[in-house]
């Protein structure tokens, strides 16, 4: 292999992005070499898209330097990078909707080969021109290596979401690009659609030697398909390796465990079979046997966005007074299922019972009426008003205004600082005291069910024992809770039952004490899990 | 010196409670009311009614036109209208409400009678003589208007601070989705804040009625004028709307003292708001680097639950090209217009309408350009036409050039113009960019328009018609031409690469700018193009009327005239043809066969006709369309989606058969796709592993 050769087609070195006080990206470090594939993974709100942006030019960084082809592009727009090789495709597909699909791929190929003609077509009637047949046979080329060809004529608007990161890739691939940045390209697939994206992208790098980076949720996709993965967390890069070498990392299982991760041990013949066992259930969960009153019930609900699958066929039963600890990996459909659950995304089908009564049909503010509170995920605060009127607003669904006083008093008694600071906005706490007081709303209207999304998500350790501690109080109350948590051993320390989701369909169901070896499998792949 | 501080206060604090109504439906609701002027001028209407006609008191009619008529005017408007807006594309709530501007006045006027009211009464007795204070003097209504400012920003802040509603109002600006999460049901809020909007719009315009008359157009001129400070205070704080208004109000009344009386005074003052707009516009854009008005609005939980594409429902996508049958219904609808100088031959009157209504046509394909392939929305089109009148009378007038020739001349000129707005305005917003051009094409019409060069005392340039096309007919036939030569350079525009690069910087700037694609260089030959067009049309207008007058190419005309195109369909060239002949003839036949009562009957139906823009973005013309390719389909089938796919087993394969279109399901209008939201950037608001997708018109 020569000097050149080896230069990465892609590399950025320290790059660290801020907003404001807040540091998305820490000091950075990434390698795309040329000819392979490499993975970005990390939990929610780990900084992925971020880094994507700064390394498409979307994205100005703070401190780093980006380089294409040992080239420092750090300070050049995204119409430089692109003519420099590089490509990149959305996490929400950015599709022309006024273009066919095979226009799409088109342009893209003029975009690069023939800008001018974006003028000159004007001038020069380019419409009556004929397709050079360079041109026509590379895009031809294209859409039959996308298997395209059945849409190609079809505008891109109401194309399946499958279809539509198949354009995405196709327009990308046109401008010949040396490395291509691929954002996110399983989410909202099922699993065949996943399996044929993932054949068609080794195709890619194999027949055109292109250098892929992935960003992507589904870390068993990154496994079998990358050569190297890098691993971020609170935007920094805590792993970079061969994927057997950072599946075995502990800082990765701890970022996507939490930190009460049970330390591993020698996998066994008879582990190996217990993980295939427990695997072989996850298909056929059945629902366990009713014990106590059902406060909630939720059957065969399916939630759509558009094309995408946000919920399919759930079914669980949760009886009053039990936690449910809702874990699975991101995009797994858990805040969906948080939003469904409080009204605020419309079932496609399917029934959600609360309290005998059937809401799946009803407002968010009919359901928060009746006693079910949503805490949703990134601090569930009005951050322009102040505390007090966090509360005041938390109080104007109960009762009378004595009643609304008593409320407010109550969240003051349960947590004395936000008394202390009433009159401060609430964006400006700090996110443990934004915790807080989302958690304050909710205990002080006395619920009977709390929907708690990631309440954990980007908190030091001791604020996470302070929210799992309000989560207590409202347990001891008899408080029936649905946890939908990052920290998997820590929810599971806590809840009486267990849900995993993936891909929006249920993957496993049972009590949370059996739950443990499991989770690695769904969250790491089987190798973590035996390893485990 | 008192006396105009006096009045400058009065007049600053009506623009600060028309300020306030706007800021207060922005930010709640979304939407920039440029409906602002009709409620204003509905509820004005409904006091004259009371008070002026059937002898109610100022005080009771005044109760009931502001403290009850106006509000359950806003509840209606709410329900029939703005709730459809939640949620739409900037572009869509501008159209609609232009619509309801252009539509309401009228149906006012139907149901009060239609008069030209010479003297409007304000809030005080008509009698009222004025009270001296110190050295100048006070009239009732400046008190009750300064009254009025105090109790609406007291009553105001009161309510928000204090009160529960006002809380709510607070917390669904915040986050809508977490406010229905805490009980609160959104539409109800939206509901009562619509209700005290209208209340404010109509005290506005009570209060402006007696100084800026009663009738639309000082309405307009209000409304126009309220926009400054509500840019000023980059559309979101109240308290820096009514102190830029207040302060407006008084620069405007101080710097009369010194140029009272003179020629400057009166192309000046009127202006003065827009300078202010134009100085907030500059300054945000170079101090930010950008200006769009989205930035900072609501949570991160409404934008993750929110569709990215709820325009798109209706947004069905056609094929940029026309073949086979398709192409020849298209086609008809033009034939039909080339053969009317046969139909009204001998006619002159239809004849003078047909001949106005082809130039109204090639005007109107500059809307087909910016809005229906550029997607932007430029309220300056109108101003583009004038410019293209004004220079092509003096090129004719001073420099004796052939009439064709300063045509072209001056939509070269035009052109230019419009590509330097592209550029200044390829930072800003969508919303940004229509207050931009109206003030631009308020400034023009108030600073240069009105010099004497231009306006010549009221007469305007004359511009001859070419002399080999003098009659009607002749002229038709030359201005038809002209139209086919543009439609064709629009069709080539559409199906070349420029067209594919201006509908993907339109569907998609982030993504364009990934394939390498200038975004800045897209909007500037948009810019161009729009207005080289509009100023051609623009010219053959005033060769149709034989001048160049600058009262034909007022901006608020130009509010219509958008309500018309829109109406037919912004971006099909048949719609345009039709629009044209639509905006003339209609008018003609109900001047010709209906009492004159109805003679508003066709405004209406245009203003309604853009209000339906929020359920149909295509306009009449695509619908139409739509229904005869359902008719033809059933007499042709559709071919099935392409075998192969079924064959190949492929993802497409799979996904591909529960799509609605096939390629041969291609519209009969010339249309390109509908006024589609702008997809979500890529940001991570959605972790579920879901998509917010566009949906496809059944």
């Amino acid at each position: 292999m020569t000097a050149a050769s080896e230069t990465p087609r892609l590399s950025c070195e320290g790059v660290t992005v801020r907003f404001g006080g807040l540091v998305a990206v820490d000091q950075a470090t990434v390698t795309v070499p040329p000819g392979q594939i490499a993975g970005l993974v990390g939990p929610n709100g780990a900084g992925k898209s971020t880094l994507f942006a700064v390394l498409s030019g979307l994205l100005k960084p703070s401190e780093g330097v980006v380089r294409i082809d040992g080239q420092d592009v750090t300070r050049e727009r995204p119409q430089v990078r692109a003519k420099l090789g590089l490509a990149r495709t959305f996490q929400h597909p950015e599709l022309f909707a006024g273009l066919t699909v095979r226009e799409h791929i088109v342009l893209a190929h003029r975009a690069r080969h023939s800008p001018s003609r974006t003028w000159t077509d004007l001038l020069t009637m380019g419409s009556l021109r004929p397709q050079p047949k360079d041109e026509r046979e590379r895009v031809d080329g294209l859409v039959r290596l996308l298997g395209l060809e059945a849409v190609a004529q079809r505008p891109a608007v109401g194309l399946p979401l499958g279809t539509a990161r198949l354009v995405e890739l196709g327009r990308a691939l046109a401008t010949a690009p040396s490395v291509l940045l691929l954002d996110e390209p399983s989410s909202g697939l099922d699993t065949t659609e996943t399996e044929q994206f993932e054949a068609t992208l080794q195709r890619v790098v194999q027949e055109r030697g292109t250098s892929i980076l992935l960003v992507e949720h589904d870390v068993e996709l990154v496994m079998r398909m990358c050569a190297t993965v890098h691993v971020i967390d609170f935007g920094v890069m805590i792993a970079q390796g061969t994927p057997a070498q950072v599946q075995s990392d502990p800082k990765v299982r701890a970022a996507y465990l939490g930190e009460e991760i049970a330390p591993a041990t020698p996998a066994t013949p008879a582990k190996k079979a217990r993980a295939r066992a427990a695997a072989k259930s996850a298909d056929a969960a059945e629902t366990p046997a009713p014990t106590g009153t059902p406060a909630l019930v939720v059957e065969d609900l399916c939630v759509r966005y558009g094309d995408a699958i946000g919920l399919s066929d759930l079914s669980f039963r949760l009886d009053e007074g039990r936690v449910l600890a809702v874990v699975g990996p991101n995009g797994a459909g858990k805040s969906t299922l948080a939003r469904a659950l409080s009204g605020l995304v419309r079932p496609a089908s399917g029934r959600i019972t609360y309290a005998g009564q059937d809401i799946s049909s009803k407002h968010a503010h009919t359901i928060r009426k009746s006693g079910l509170i949503h805490l949703p995920e990134g601090r569930g605060v009005f951050r322009g008003l102040t505390v007090a009127d966090n509360l005041r607003m938390a109080a104007t669904g109960v009762g009378d205004r004595a009643a609304r006083k008593a409320a407010v008093e109550k969240a003051y008694t349960l947590f004395p600082v936000l008394g202390e600071r009433r009159k401060q906005m609430a964006g400006h706490l700090s996110g443990g005291e934004q915790q807080m007081l989302s958690l304050a709303r909710a205990l002080a209207t006395s619920p009977s069910i709390i929907v708690a999304d990631e309440m954990s998500l980007g908190l030091a350790p001791r604020l996470v024992d302070m929210v799992f501690d309000g989560l207590q109080q409202a347990r001891a109350d008899g408080v029936t809770v649905v946890l939908i948590e990052q920290f998997v051993h820590r929810a599971l320390g806590f809840a009486d039952d267990c849900l995993v989701l993936l891909h929006g369909r249920m993957a496993w169901q049972g009590a949370a004490s059996e739950a443990g070896g499991d989770m690695l499998r769904h969250y790491l792949g089987e190798a973590v899990a035996v390893g485990a | 010196m008192l006396g105009y501080v006096l009045a400058g206060l009065a007049l600053g604090a009506i623009y600060a409670i028309a300020s306030a109504s706007l800021v207060v439906t922005f930010v709640s609701a979304g939407v920039l009311n440029f409906s602002f002027s009709a409620m204003a001028y509905t509820v004005a209407r409904f006091y004259y009614y009371l008070n002026t006609e059937h002898h109610w008191g100022t005080d009771t009619a005044g109760v009931v036109a502001i403290g009850a008529f106006a509000p359950l005017l806003g509840v209606v408007l709410y329900l029939v209208l703005f709730q459809f807006l939640r949620g739409k594309s900037t572009l869509t709530k501008v159209v609609a409400t232009i619509g309801l501007s252009v539509a309401l006045p009228p149906v006012a006027d139907l149901a009060m009678g239609k008069k030209e009211i010479l003297a409007a009464p304000g809030l005080a007795n008509l009698n009222d003589k004025p009270h001296k204070f110190f050295s100048a003097q006070v009239t009732n209504d400046q008190i009750i208007t300064y009254v009025f400012l105090v109790v609406v920003v007291a009553l105001g802040s009161y309510i928000f601070t204090r009160t529960e509603a006002g809380l709510k109002v607070r917390a669904v600006v915040d986050s809508e989705a977490l406010a229905s999460l805490s009980g609160s049901n959104p539409h109800r809020v939206a509901m009562g804040v619509w209700a005290a909007s209208t209340m404010l719009a109509g005290l506005a315009g009570v209060l402006v009625a007696p100084a800026n008359g009663l009738n639309t157009g000082g309405m307009l001129l209000l409304m126009a004028a309220a926009f400054a400070p509500v840019v000023a205070a980059r559309l979101r704080s109240l308290p820096a709307a009514v102190i830029i208004a207040i302060a407006m109000g008084l620069v405007t009344d101080v710097i009369q003292k010194w140029i009272q009386g003179t020629d400057f005074a009166a192309t000046l003052i009127p202006s003065i708001p827009f300078g202010f707009m134009l100085i907030a516009l500059v300054y945000f854009t170079i101090k930010a680097g950008s200006l769009r008005e989205e930035s900072g609005a609501r949570g991160a939980l409404d934008a993750a639950i929110k569709p990215a594409t709820e325009d798109a429902d209706v947004a069905a996508a056609e094929a940029a090209s026309l073949r086979g049958w398709s192409a020849l219904l298209a086609g008809t609808p033009l034939i039909v217009v080339a053969l009317l100088p046969v139909i009204f031959s001998g006619q002159s009157y239809w004849m003078n309408l047909v001949s106005l209504g082809i130039c109204y046509s090639i005007i109107f394909l500059t809307y087909t350009l910016i809005a229906g392939e550029g997607g932007m929305m430029w309220l300056s089109q109108i101003t583009f036409a004038g410019v293209g009148a004004m220079m092509t009378g003096q090129l004719v007038t001073h420099a004796h050039m052939n009439v064709l020739l300063a045509a072209l001349c001056a939509a070269g000129i035009a052109a230019a113009i419009g590509s330097v707005i592209g550029l200044l305005t390829v930072k800003l917003g969508d919303l940004y960019i229509a207050l931009t051009t109206l003030t631009f094409g308020i400034l023009v019409d108030g600073l240069i328009f009105t010099r004497l060069r231009f306006a010549q005392g009221g007469l305007g340039v004359s511009v001859p018609r070419p002399g080999w096309a003098t009659t009607d007919t002749k002229f038709f036939y030359l201005a038809f031409a002209v139209f086919v030569v543009i439609a064709a350079l629009i069709i080539n525009l559409r199906r070349s690469t420029s067209g594919l690069a201006l509908r993907a910087a339109r569907d998609s700037a982030t993504a364009s700018r990934t394939i390498g694609l200038s975004v800045l260089q897209m909007k500037v030959i948009t810019g161009a193009l729009g207005a080289f067009v509009a100023a051609i049309g623009g010219s053959f207008f005033a060769m149709h009327e034989l001048v160049a007058q600058p009262l034909s190419y007022s901006p608020f005309l130009g509010l219509v005239w958008l309500a018309v195109i829109v109406t037919l369909g912004v971006r099909s060239i048949t719609a345009a043809a039709l629009a044209g002949m639509s905006f003339t003839l209609l008018p003609g036949v109900f001047d010709t066969y209906v009492p004159s009562k109805w003679a508003d009957i066709p405004t209406i139906m245009f203003g309604l006709g853009a209000i339906s823009v929020a359920r149909n973005p295509e306009g009449v013309v695509a619908q139409q369309g739509h229904a005869l390719r359902r008719l033809f389909g059933k007499l042709t089938p559709a071919k099935p989606a392409v075998a192969a796919a079924a064959q190949s087993g492929s993802m497409v394969a799979a996904s591909a058969e529960p799509m609605p279109t096939t390629p041969s399901t291609i519209d009969v209008s010339d249309a390109t796709p509908a006024l589609v939201e702008q997809p979500a950037t890529a940001t991570d608001t959605l972790r579920t592993g879901g998509k917010h997708r566009k949906q496809v018109a059944s």
